[in-house]
């Protein structure tokens, strides 16, 4: 599978989980730049049982950086 | 961490020092701060997605994804007592290799296993036990002690 860039990726779904091989990644930032999709699930339970099965350097994140509509955080 | 339920869709904060000109608003469209964190530990690295978080005293990360990186929270017999949503709770309190950030790696971190809301959009905290270590935390502490 070819490698893209990871905001890529993160943009083509819509509230699901990811689960995403790691290619290349801004050391100095800590940020990953691109990578190979490996599974995507809007059940985060699944996106973990799948991350179990693979030992590579791999990026769990959510496709969207906020909160749905009209929920936040309370500390 | 909490997850709420707004009556409204935006977060506005104001900050005032009382001078109008210097009034700023704020919008809190994501609602969140969030950041890439890396974890290497004894098998594996995961990349997450965590909120900056400093009420937190301890990062936190999903006990799936410490089992995932070569770790055995059920193993570990030491445990750190939370307050959540539904009340107090033991977690494990496990040493991680290497956890690297905001391009800051630091090694043998004690972060806590627990799972935040499916509705969140983070997978964990990144707590003062991390953020201490940062040169822009430091001096964002140093400018507000003078308030505290």
């Amino acid at each position: 599978m070819k490698s893209q860039k990871i905001e890529t990726i993160r943009k083509r779904y819509h509230r699901e989980w990811l689960l995403i091989a790691i290619d290349k990644m801004d050391e100095k930032r800590t940020i990953p730049l691109t990578g190979r999709l490996l599974a995507h699930t809007p059940h985060r339970d699944e996106i973990y049982t799948k991350s179990s099965r693979y030992r590579g350097h791999a990026l769990v994140v959510y496709s969207e950086d906020g909160f749905p509509k009209g929920y936040a955080a309370a500390f | 961490m909490f997850i709420l339920r707004m009556v409204f869709q935006k977060v506005t904060l104001l900050l005032s020092n009382m001078d109008k000109q210097s009034l700023q608003k704020i919008i809190l469209r994501e609602g969140i701060v969030s950041v890439y964190v890396d974890f290497k530990g004894p098998i594996t690295s995961r990349t997450l997605k965590m909120a900056l978080d400093t009420g937190a005293t301890y990062t936190m990360i999903p006990l799936e994804i410490a089992q995932d990186i070569g770790y055995d929270p059920a193993s570990i017999k030491k445990r750190s007592e939370i307050s959540t949503a539904s009340g107090l709770i033991l977690v494990p309190l496990i040493t991680v290799s290497e956890v690297k950030a905001l391009g800051l790696g630091l090694r043998n971190i004690d972060v806590i296993c627990h799972s935040l809301p499916s509705e969140s959009p983070v997978e964990g905290l990144l707590g003062l036990n991390f953020l201490i270590h940062l040169p822009a935390f430091i001096e964002f502490y140093q400018k507000i002690h003078s308030h505290i």
